[in-house]
């Protein structure tokens, strides 16, 4: 991929968005059959477009839900910070993660839900049973820091990844569910090898 | 079974051709209810007769899988937190739960829902999500899921995958490869045979390129699986058996299995095969690869000396290719210098059709397809326009 310049991968891109002409399709088919380089540059780009949206989309907590996950990671980030990692020791087991909590740490010692930072349709939906996938945003202005929390199945917040922008984290949070997806699918079967040295 | 099953599977498909609504419409009529609940019955009973060749198997989550997954959060690795690190690699059997990643549906999105992976050393690899969730009270000859009798499960037993006894020495084959460091020290990897008793059997070996994984246990339960030797034909009635809990579908195959994932059973109750949406190894692939695990512990499969590309279904290359037409290859992206490959003449954008006379359409049949082979092997290939054969002597590894 490295190897790979900006024009290179521009023209990958407009060939996966068959926006070249006829004969800039069939220059492109012709180097991606001559360099592996570009051939994997490719399929990495094919990788990046995976459906992003859906995320946010199926992180849908109802208003109750999200206070109390911002309450319980809110616990976790103040006992984190007033003794370390004893709140590692404390945690004990079950699945991991049922939520993931987007949040501003500051502010939730006091302050409300901040819509502005979700999605609005997130809080039409019908809340989803425990253990639900919840992402909550909450902004406390004069905070600069982000967390990205993982719950287990008991609602026990395990590791925080901190984060000094929204969108960062709601990036990683998106990548998160991401990786589950795609481990979940390869354990049951639906990741298939199609490229390959023989 | 089968002398019943058979014709009135003919006039189910009628059926279906015909118009299901004028089934569902109808399915109050003493008729057709009695048919469909005959159906049903004949259903229930295949997917029965099945089960008894099925292992619930429990195995550890490989770590190519790991990989594969880290591969999503590998933009944020100079920054992650290292506990959150420790648990997303080391403890990734504990899942993320999110609605949407885990629905247990055998139909597929649409291709441009797949993504793909390249890992180091492992491949690139394409995932392709289920879709929508199939209706559990739907009837079982109408597509609804067929579920193993509820057992009990010890504590400590949570299976994950299941596996087809092949024979009387109790070797399983289990349709999900597995490293064995993966494992783990000690031998044993838990299973439930079809009788529901918990047992544990020995790691024989895993193929990678194959996706298969090879066990043995000391006194088998139930009754060997009949291994088929080709594909089913598009309209076949099948039933697919979900690889993670077992469950059953009837269904027709249509699109080379694209909307398949699981072992694919004919209606004689015959294995097929494996179907991964699209991609398909054979029931006596399959028992070639196992032969190879029993005999060398692992695939001592021959170099060509290529990296080399399933072309898919919706892949762009095939509208390049017109004289391939819908036809499933393997397409040579690279040939590496004084290989093979590259000593019979091979070239990058060679598009592989057959080995050794028989046709490969996929990944996995490729790898099966030489995985035997050693000395002078024949490929058909698609160069231009052009089909030629092309010798390539192989050298099985050692």
């Amino acid at each position: 991929m490295n190897a790979i310049g900006e024009f290179d991968l521009q023209l990958l891109e407009d060939y996966l968005d068959d926006a070249l002409s006829p004969a800039q399709v069939e220059h492109v088919a012709r180097r991606l059959a001559d360099e592996p380089e570009l051939a994997l540059a490719m399929h990495e780009l094919r990788a990046a477009r995976v459906l992003r949206a859906a995320t946010w989309r199926t992180l849908e907590p109802s208003e109750a839900e999200a206070a109390d996950v911002a309450r319980r990671v809110a616990t976790v980030v103040r006992r984190t910070e007033r003794m370390g990692h004893l709140w590692r020791r404390a945690w004990v087991g079950g699945g991991i993660a049922a939520a993931v909590g987007v949040f501003v740490a500051g502010w939730l010692l006091h302050g409300p839900v901040d819509s502005a930072v979700h999605q609005p349709q997130a809080r039409e939906t019908t809340p989803t049973p425990v253990p639900s996938p919840t992402a909550i945003a909450i902004r406390q202005p004069a905070v600069a820091a982000f967390h990205v929390a993982l719950l287990d199945s008991q609602g026990n917040v395990i590791p925080v990844q901190k984060f000094s922008k929204a969108d960062d984290a709601r990036q990683f949070a998106q990548d998160l569910m991401t990786y589950e997806d795609r481990r979940q699918e390869a354990q049951q079967g639906g990741a298939m090898l199609v490229s390959d040295r023989f | 079974m089968h002398r019943t099953f058979v014709p009135i599977c003919a006039v189910l498909l009628a059926m279906i051709v015909g118009g299901t609504r004028i089934l569902h419409a109808q399915a109050g009529g003493p008729t057709t209810r009695s048919m469909l609940d005959e159906l049903n019955r004949e259903t229930t009973a295949l997917y029965r007769q099945a089960q008894t060749g099925i292992y619930r198997v429990q195995l550890p989550q490989p770590k190519w899988v790991n990989a594969f997954a880290m591969a999503a959060v590998k933009r944020w690795d100079k920054q992650l937190d290292p506990e959150l690190r420790r648990r997303l690699e080391q403890d990734a059997a504990n899942p993320i739960q999110a609605a949407e990643v885990a629905p247990a549906a055998p139909t597929t999105r649409p291709s441009s829902d797949s993504d793909t992976t390249t890992v180091p050393g492992e491949g690139t690899y394409i995932v392709v999500r289920p879709r929508t969730v199939m209706a559990e009270t739907r009837d079982p000859v109408l597509g609804g899921r067929l579920q193993p009798p509820p057992q009990t499960q010890p504590a400590g037993f949570t299976p994950n995958n299941i596996g087809l006894l092949l024979d009387a020495d109790g070797h399983i084959l289990v349709p999900l490869y597995v490293e064995r460091d993966a494992l783990g020290p000690g031998p044993a990897v838990k299973l439930a045979g079809p009788d529901g008793a918990l047992t544990t059997a020995k790691f024989i070996g895993s193929d990678r390129q194959t996706n298969l994984t090879l066990l043995q246990v000391e006194k088998p339960a139930g009754r060997p699986v009949r291994l088929g030797s080709s594909r089913p034909e598009a309209g076949a009635l099948v039933m697919c058996l979900a690889t993670t809990d077992g469950a059953g579908r009837l269904s027709i195959w249509s699109d080379g299995g694209a909307q398949e994932n699981g072992v694919i059973l004919t209606t004689d109750g015959q294995v097929a095969g494996i179907a991964r949406y699209g991609q398909f190894l054979t029931g006596s692939a399959c028992r070639l690869i196992a032969r190879q695990l029993i005999e060398y512990g692992s695939v001592r499969r021959a170099t060509l000396g290529v990296l080399i590309t399933e072309i898919r279904r919706d892949d762009l290359p095939r509208r390049q290719q017109p004289v391939l037409g819908v036809r499933s290859a393997m397409r040579i992206d690279q040939v590496i210098a004084n290989s093979a490959a590259d000593k019979a003449g091979l070239r990058a954008g060679d598009l592989v059709l057959a080995v050794g006379g028989e046709p490969v359409s996929d990944l996995p049949s490729f790898a099966a397809a030489i995985a035997a082979r050693n000395g002078p092997t024949e490929l058909q290939v698609l160069r231009g326009e052009a089909v030629m054969k092309v010798s390539v002597d192989l050298q099985q590894q050692k």
